[in-house]
């Protein structure tokens, strides 16, 4: 799972991946460490664990995201899946305007093995577009909106990295993704 | 001897609470008074009787002298004791509730009042053989006399208010060809602030020491002092750590500055409790009285950890007519304290206060740590009074071992929901110059500027992930999530 978290206008990006009975986050490729939260019962209190290392903070859901206080601070804190993210900053970007390319990007290092869709195509939200492989996992990339297929700018076989973009979408007017958007928190 | 059985605690906080922990261990009564916003504050529990003031702004409230006189009375109470801020340093007010028949718990309006214009507390040191800053011991009254006064004194300098006290009323002078501007402005505004427009001149001093000394003085004329306090960790005037002893004062410069404090008390006939305080010149390596607060002092705590005298029960000793129970040499200091005040201020905005709703409240504990808080978990921060929710008080055997229990303690402190000075305390420990012990009153401009690191970062971008992967069912992306996961991830074939 990838989630942009943005602590107060700082964002980053953090990965969660559930291997064996163990929760991992993974900040940058080399970054990886097993982290654990626990709530205290009947209270905001929790023991958060990162490596073998224990603080407590306190964290509360609030309107619009999270309010998170440690160290004497409180932040105010966002987040959401770097799809979402990397779609609305598109939108806020590049207007609502039915017609500007969303460019569609790798969200992990790999290679494309299939190109499921061809260019001028018209294509529902959610279609897949491509997969791409990489660590003997294959990753299916969709549209994040309707639309028509654009430029695609891979081919099969080749490597990816991350954020590299592998196609664009030219929305359809009657966008069907603002649910997905506002379904953010 | 007069006997005091009842005492009206006109304050609020984490003072009012002080005030009536140390009456209850001596068996007398204790009144609480309060405002709206004070409704249910832990000083309004802990008294036996507790009575409302008015709405929450202090002038309606706190500062109400006749509505607190007249509880007093109503309530047959004995003394008043006015904690610090509000009416503790209003000569008026000390002599209003003694001519109503009781006890102030501090000292007479009079000696208040030659300690309360700054110009005769000055001239009080001076007599008393004690070093004052150099400058002017009487209000000047023109520009004229500005100039020729400051050719003495020398650039830069500060043209302070006789009314002022506490960084207030004060003003920076750098150069002749600015004085006349800033000299009638400080007058103008002195005037508006204060209702007096009487200034003075005072060399400035760049680098420097804020070192301030308790004393202790009964009615029988006895003073004594309690070593002193470093307080140079301040931002606008406003104390954010205190220690004792100060770190790199010797022996010898240590014993005259008590000295000297004693002296100032016996100028203005003190009674009670009280801090004389000096300004350090770094460079000159040399000491100057500042100013005198005839008060109990918010960092009066680490004293009495150090001295093992509870000053506010002595101030409730003195009330009653008691002659001072210890001699000088009685007063032995042991090992080192440190306090750090926990204000709702952000420190990442140049301490502006946070307010809000204190969602949760983990204290700290353990050898040689004191807390002196009032505030509870669901309590606002109200934006009528001063935003301290907490004293933090380390002890340790030496100076090394109470910053180490400080550090600890602060790392096991959680005010949530608003944004402490927890973290700031935390840094400053750790300045060079803290630990050295070499910092002057510019030590929090000289910091190192707090950001968030990338370690910080990760923390807490973890912890809000963690906390959604939790939560999962409750997002609509959350789907998405899930798709990357299981849907769009999967073994191959």
């Amino acid at each position: 799972m990838s989630l942009l978290v943005e602590i107060g206008d700082v964002p980053i990006q953090i990965e969660l991946d559930e291997t064996g009975d163990r929760m991992w986050a993974v900040w940058d490729e080399d970054e990886r460490m097993p982290v654990e939260l626990h709530r205290h019962p009947d209270s905001d209190l929790y023991t958060l664990e990162i490596g073998n290392r224990r603080e407590t903070i306190w964290m509360a859901r609030r309107e619009g995201g999270l309010q998170i206080h440690w160290n004497g601070r409180t932040h105010d804190v966002r987040v959401q899946s770097a799809r979402v993210h990397a779609l609305r900053r598109r939108l806020h970007e590049q207007g609502p305007s039915a017609g500007s390319d969303v460019p569609v990007e790798a969200v992990m290092p790999g290679i494309v093995t299939r190109i499921l869709v061809e260019e001028g195509q018209t294509v529902a939200a959610e279609a897949g577009l491509l997969v791409v492989d990489a660590m003997k996992m294959e990753n299916e990339i969709r549209a994040p909106s309707a639309g028509v297929v654009g430029e695609i700018s891979v081919e099969s076989g080749q490597e990816v990295k991350r954020g590299q973009t592998l196609c664009v979408i030219q929305p359809s007017q009657s966008d069907e993704n603002g649910g997905e958007a506002h379904g953010d928190e | 001897m007069t006997s005091i059985e009842k005492v009206l605690v006109a304050n609020r906080g984490e003072i009012a609470v002080r005030v009536i922990r140390a009456c209850r261990e001596r068996g007398l009564a204790t009144v609480a008074v309060y405002s709206d916003a004070d409704r249910w504050a832990l000083h309004t529990q802990l008294a036996d009787e507790a009575h409302r003031l008015g709405p929450a702004a202090a002038a309606e409230s706190y500062l109400r002298t006749d509505r607190i006189i007249e509880i007093a009375q109503k309530t047959e109470c004995d003394a008043i004791h006015p904690g610090y801020g509000f009416l503790s340093e209003r000569a008026k007010f000390a002599d209003q509730v003694e001519s109503a028949g009781l006890v102030f718990i501090g000292p007479t309006g009079e000696s208040m009042r030659r300690m309360g214009d700054k110009l005769a507390a000055r001239q009080t040191a001076k007599r008393q053989g004690v070093p004052t800053v150099p400058g002017a011991y009487d209000p000047i009254a023109d520009v004229g006399t500005a100039r020729n006064a400051a050719r003495e004194i020398g650039y830069p300098l500060l043209i302070k208010a006789a009314a002022g006290g506490g960084g207030k009323g004060m003003r920076l002078v750098e150069s002749e060809q600015q004085l006349e501007n800033s000299f009638e402005r400080a007058v103008s505004e002195v005037e508006k602030s204060f209702g007096d427009p009487s200034v003075y001149l005072e060399r400035f001093i760049p680098r420097s020491k804020h070192i301030e000394v308790q004393v202790l003085a009964d009615n029988d004329g006895n003073a004594i002092h309690l070593f002193e306090r470093e307080c140079s960790v301040q931002r606008r005037y406003q104390k954010l750590i205190e220690e004792t002893p100060a770190p790199l004062l010797d022996d010898a410069t240590r014993q005259e500055m008590g000295e000297a404090a004693v002296a100032v008390a016996e100028g203005c006939d003190y009674r009670s409790a009280g801090t004389v305080e000096f300004i350090y010149d770094v460079d000159a390596d040399q000491y100057y009285f500042l100013e005198m607060n005839a008060r109990i002092q918010v960092e009066h705590p680490i004293t009495e950890e150090t001295t093992g005298v509870d000053l506010v029960g002595e101030q409730l000793e003195i009330a009653a007519g008691r002659p001072l129970r210890f001699r000088q040499s009685e007063v032995v200091p042991r090992g080192a304290a440190i306090e750090c005040r926990l204000y709702a201020e952000d420190p990442l905005t140049d301490f502006l206060p946070s307010t809000g709703r204190i969602e949760e409240l983990v204290w700290p504990s353990g050898p040689g740590i004191r807390l002196d808080a009032s505030v509870a978990r669901g309590d606002d921060v109200s934006p009528y009074y001063d935003p301290m929710v907490a004293k933090l008080v380390a002890w340790g055997p030496d100076r090394k071992s109470a910053i180490r229990r400080m550090d600890g303690a602060l790392s096991e402190t959680l005010v949530a929901g608003v944004t402490t000075t927890v973290g700031f305390h935390r840094r400053a420990l750790l300045e060079d110059a803290f630990r050295d012990g070499s910092y002057t009153t510019d030590f929090i401009k000289e910091m190192t500027e707090a950001e968030l690191s990338s370690e910080d970062l990760q923390r807490l971008a973890t912890a809000a992930a963690l906390e959604r992967h939790e939560n999962r069912a409750l997002f609509l992306d959350a789907l998405d999530d899930h798709r990357d996961q299981e849907t769009g991830w999967r073994s191959r074939p």
